[in-house]
Formats: C-alpha cells, structure tokens, sequence
C-alpha cells in the first residue's frame, strides 16, 4: 500500500490523502473509494475510521482519497458565491477528478458517515461517476412505529415519576403533534428546507438505483427518535423500486460515531463487503460527462487539479 | 501550506508545512506536538489556526502526526511514548532541513506537551528548541483513568439506550477498558508507558528554556512546575490560563473549536521567543 498527501481544486486548496494498494494488488475492478468529511471532523473521520477503513480497501486491492472539503480541516476556504452545498458539490466533483487524473479510475463509491452521507446523496444524483453510495446515519424516515418504539424503550430506563411528569406533558402537547411518517433531519428538531422528504428522497434512490448506482443504507443505535428498528426501511419504502437491490443493516449496537473498538471492526468489514460486492460491477449506464452547475467552470477546475496533483508530490527526506 | 511526508520509509510521517509569506529561512521554527486520540482531532482546527498565525508572523511552523494516529503510518496500537518522541525529533530534524530556522520552539499539549518534554531530554539534537507545554499530562495514571472514564461516559451519551453493563465493568473491572479509549485502541506497551509517566520523568534537559501554559487549579502540573524552579536547573515560566477548551469534548458541541484566549496565550509565549 502507497499513501501520499495531495492537493487539489480550483485554487489548489483541498488537502486530501491519496491510498493506493501495493502493485500485483490491486482489484481488476475500476472502483474507488472517496470518503468524505463527518461534521467538521478532518479528513481522518471520527477515531480515525477513514484512515483505518483505507487501509482496509487497500489491503483488498481498492484505492481510495480521504480529503477536506473548503474550509474543513487542512483545506482552505474559497471565495465565491457558492452555497455551502455548491462548494461541496464543486470540491467532491474537484476530487474524483484528481483521482481520475492520477489513477484512471472512473467510477467511485461514495462512504459517507452523517453530514458525509448526506453530501454523498447529493453528489450520486448530480455525477454520474458515482456507482456506488453508502450512507451511514444519513436521513432518516419514520413511521408510528418507530414512535412507539421509541417511546418503550425510553420507558423502560425511565423512574415512573419522570414518566408520569412526561406523560402529562405529552397530553398537553398532543393537539400539535406531527403526523407519522414525516421526514426528520439528523440535524434538526423538525423537518427543514435542506432535507428532502419521503417522497424526494425516494425519488431520488428510484433515479439511482434506475442508473445501477449500489446503495447502502447504515442506522447506528444513536437515533432512537428516528430510527430504531430494523424492518424501519423497508417499512417505509417497502413499495418503492429501489428496495430490491437497496443494502441496509439497522445496526443498534454500533454508535454513531464508531466508538468500540468492536464498532469499528464491524463498520469496517461491512464497508469492506460491500465495497467487494460492487468493485467488479460495471455501471449499466455509460459513464459521460458529469453535469455541473457551468461546466466551463468545471473544465478549468479540472486542469488546475491535474496541475495541483503533479506538484503535490513533494520530495520524501531522505534517510538519515 | 503544504502537505507532506517525512521520516523513515517504515515509519512514515504525515505533516503540513506552514511557510511564512513572502518565502524566506532563518527565523523562529515551530513544531507542534499534538495530543493524543480524541484530544488530537477536538484541538485540530486549533492548531491549525496557531500554525498559521505563526506563519503569518514570520515562522516556520511544522504540524504533524505521530506514528499510529493521523494519516500518518501504522495502526492505533503501533502507537508509543518513546516511539513518539522519536517522531517529534524526526519532525525537528525535517523542519531544520525544509527551513533553516535560526530557532525552534517546541510547542506540545496535553499528552504531546509530556512527548515533547521527553524528546527534549535528548541533549544530542542539533539547535535543542525551546518548549511551550499546554495543559502537559504529569500524572499518567491518572490521565489512564481518566481516560476509562470518560471511554464509558462517551458511550453512554452515544447511544440512545445506555447498558448498565458498561459503568458496572467500570466501577468493578480496574482492567476494563484500559486497551481503547474513545475509539482509539491502547497497547500494552503505550498502557505501561503511560503508567510508568509522572513529573520526575519529564525533567527537562539542564539549561531549558520551558514555558508552562496550564489553569493555577491544576495542582499536578503546578506542584510540577515549582519543583522545576526549585531545582533551578531549568529556565521555567509558568503562565497561568483558565481556558474554556474541553480538550475531550466531542467537536461539534457547544464548546469553541478555536478559543481565542488559548490561542493568543500560545502565540504570546511562542512569540516571546522570536527576538
């Protein structure tokens, strides 16, 4: 295995770490993994997981980049009058072209852990580079029962007089409680303008799915309020098309932050089983041009990337 | 700024070089000798921030990870104390190559602030640095148990249902959750280091020029520090600091990535040394 830090972008200013298996290792698959930011956590995730889950891909022959997106971690803020949402769409887009430029490789999967799944989300419907995605802890759907679950559970570890005191203000408060099956942002309290509902985000799978995009779907047992059991999603969108090749695991003994070592191991290997069951799958869809908000914009990033990248490689000390 | 590697092809370094504008050597060099874990990764945006307010000032400033944590080589358990301070010497010797600074300041927190007092004690190095220590561990058995602690409370504000299992292997087992720490794995060799580290194995080599940034409350530090200038073998300055950084809180709560008040106290005391 070979890891070098690079840099990238359009005003060179992503800072990633490029993970390349050992020559005679590598997969015959034309795969990468591109793992994005948790929060503002760095390009190493929550307990390092990304660095230990490049390791692991590259042991099985798959390459991969770990980078910060604009203003996280080591990689700089830009100026312009993208949103935040743009300018991480611009950034991921920045990265799998420097991953092209530097490999070859022109199909990706995307492992996004929180914020990460959600950004991944938006990146598999906008480029068609994107084969596979997995989202871990990203947005989250529930119907009653995943209220009443909830709400037994809660019951259970609560003294009965903390009980009746919620009780009586859950009955004040009944008369404006929402609907079953509202989306929820991991986010927020309620639901908001960023976070698509049920309707859109199946939609959006459907599209992906319809593309031959693998996707994977992770509930930590950090969500008791929004995902708690494990029929949830497929009681949800039981109906849809995409749930035939959908991958999902409610996992209730993994935090969401992979906290245990034993969390670790276990989010590590399933990435890694999945990514295995994919990296030889070619995309039905021919693989074009990706759409970009301008993509004169787009075509100039690239070459900067492919400028950024050469120079990146900074000599090694030598030994003392 | 620019990213690269250093160090022996088997142990490979990751660091970030923060040049000063416009280009120029000589001047102060800084190293920064991050804590460990969870510390490493809730102080990063701070570091990042002092390296570049350092740089802005005319320095040269290395960051980096030590062996078995960051993106540098190896894995969690690969890491240890002394292998550590070895890495603070590489990433001395690397900063004296890439920028001929007439100066070095070391600048350690936490557990990095004990690595780099140990690194010091190494007479041999060319152009011995200067050392700032933020918030240094003094008492290693006690940052263990603190640290089992905290492992269980973590765990118990991760999950949405908390087993009771996990505070009573805690308050019954003192050998349980002493091999992982808030995701990051321990190995026997770092446990018994760490064990092993108290304030008589972080006497600074003689004629040291030592900077103490910690809260007048810490008494281990504290006790510490006036047995350094008692001593008197050692050039020593304690700046006292209450600071709102929770070096162990998670990062995305309610606590300031980037306190401005640690944040001017280091680059106060790294800057009194830049002459």
């Amino acid at each position: 295995m070979a890891e070098r830090p690079v840099q990238f972008g359009s005003d060179g200013h992503l800072v990633g770490v490029l993970s390349l298996p050992a020559e005679g290792r590598r997969s015959r698959g034309d795969l990468a993994c591109l793992m994005l930011n948790v929060g503002v956590t760095h390009r190493i995730g929550p307990r390092r997981v990304n660095v230990k889950l490049a390791r692991q891909l590259a042991e099985q022959g798959v390459a991969s980049l770990r980078f910060d997106l604009s203003g996280i971690g080591d990689s700089d803020s830009v100026r312009g009058r993208l949103n935040f949402r743009e300018q991480a769409l611009r950034d991921m887009q920045a990265a799998m072209d420097m991953v092209e430029a530097e490999t070859g490789i022109r199909r990706f999967a995307v492992i996004g852990i929180c914020s990460g799944a959600v950004n991944g989300y938006w990146l598999a419907q906008v480029d068609p580079r994107v084969a596979g995605l997995m989202m871990f802890d990203g947005f989250a759907y529930t119907t009653l029962k995943t209220r009443l679950v909830h709400d037994w559970l809660r019951l259970r570890t609560t003294p009965w007089r903390t009980v009746l005191q919620k009780v009586k203000g859950r009955l004040i408060r009944s008369m404006g409680a929402a609907p079953a099956n509202q989306q929820v942002s991991i986010f927020n309290v309620g639901p908001d303008e960023a976070t698509p509902t049920r309707a859109e985000f199946a939609a959006a799978l459907n599209g992906l799915a319809q593309r031959g995009v693998a996707l994977y779907m992770i509930y930590s047992g950090s969500l008791l309020l929004h995902f708690n059991y494990a029929a949830q999603t497929h009681d949800v969108f039981g109906h849809e098309p995409f749930i035939a090749g959908l991958r999902h695991d409610y996992w209730p003994q993994v935090d969401h932050l992979a906290t245990s070592q034993a969390s670790q191991r276990q989010l590590l290997d399933a990435t890694c089983d999945w990514i295995r069951s994919i990296v030889s799958t070619p995309t039905p869809s021919a693989i074009s041009t990706p759409s970009t908000p301008d993509r004169s914009e787009h075509a100039a990033d690239t070459a900067r990337t492919r400028s950024s990248a050469s120079a990146a490689r900074a000599p090694r000390a030598a030994r003392p | 700024m620019r990213p690269l590697q250093f160090g022996d092809e088997d142990r490979s370094l990751f660091g970030i070089h923060h040049s000063p504008e416009p280009a120029q050597t000589g001047g102060l060099g800084v190293v920064i000798c991050a804590p460990f874990g969870h510390e490493a990764i809730r102080s990063h945006r701070l570091f990042r921030v002092l390296a570049e307010r350092l740089a802005r000032a005319g320095s040269h400033v290395l960051r980096f990870d030590y062996y078995g944590t960051g993106d540098s080589g190896g894995d969690d358990a690969e890491g240890e104390l002394a292998g550590w301070a070895r890495d603070v010497q590489s990433a001395h010797r690397e900063l004296l190559r890439c920028a001929a600074p007439g100066q070095v300041v070391w600048i350690g927190a936490r557990l990095g602030a004990s690595v780099a007092l140990q690194a010091a004690q190494d007479d041999t190095l060319a152009l011995p640095p200067k050392l700032l220590v933020f918030d240094p561990i003094v008492d290693g058995k006690a940052y263990l148990e603190a640290m089992r602690v905290l492992h269980v409370e973590t765990l118990e504000e991760s999950y949405s249902v908390i087993d009771p299992a996990w505070r009573h292997r805690l308050d019954h087992d003192p050998q349980a959750y002493l091999d992982e720490a808030i995701g990051f794995a321990i190995s026997p060799a770092l446990r018994g280091q760490l064990a092993a580290l108290d304030a008589a194995s972080l006497t600074p080599a003689p004629h040291s020029a030592v900077n103490v940034i910690a809260s007048p409350d810490d008494e281990p530090v504290q006790r510490w520090v006036q047995g350094l200038q008692a001593a008197n073998a050692v050039d020593v300055d304690a700046i006292a600091l209450q600071h709102s950084l929770v070096w162990t809180s998670d990062d995305s709560l309610n606590s300031a990535l980037v306190p401005a008040e640690a944040l001017q106290a280091m680059l106060a005391a790294a800057g009194s040394w830049r002459g």
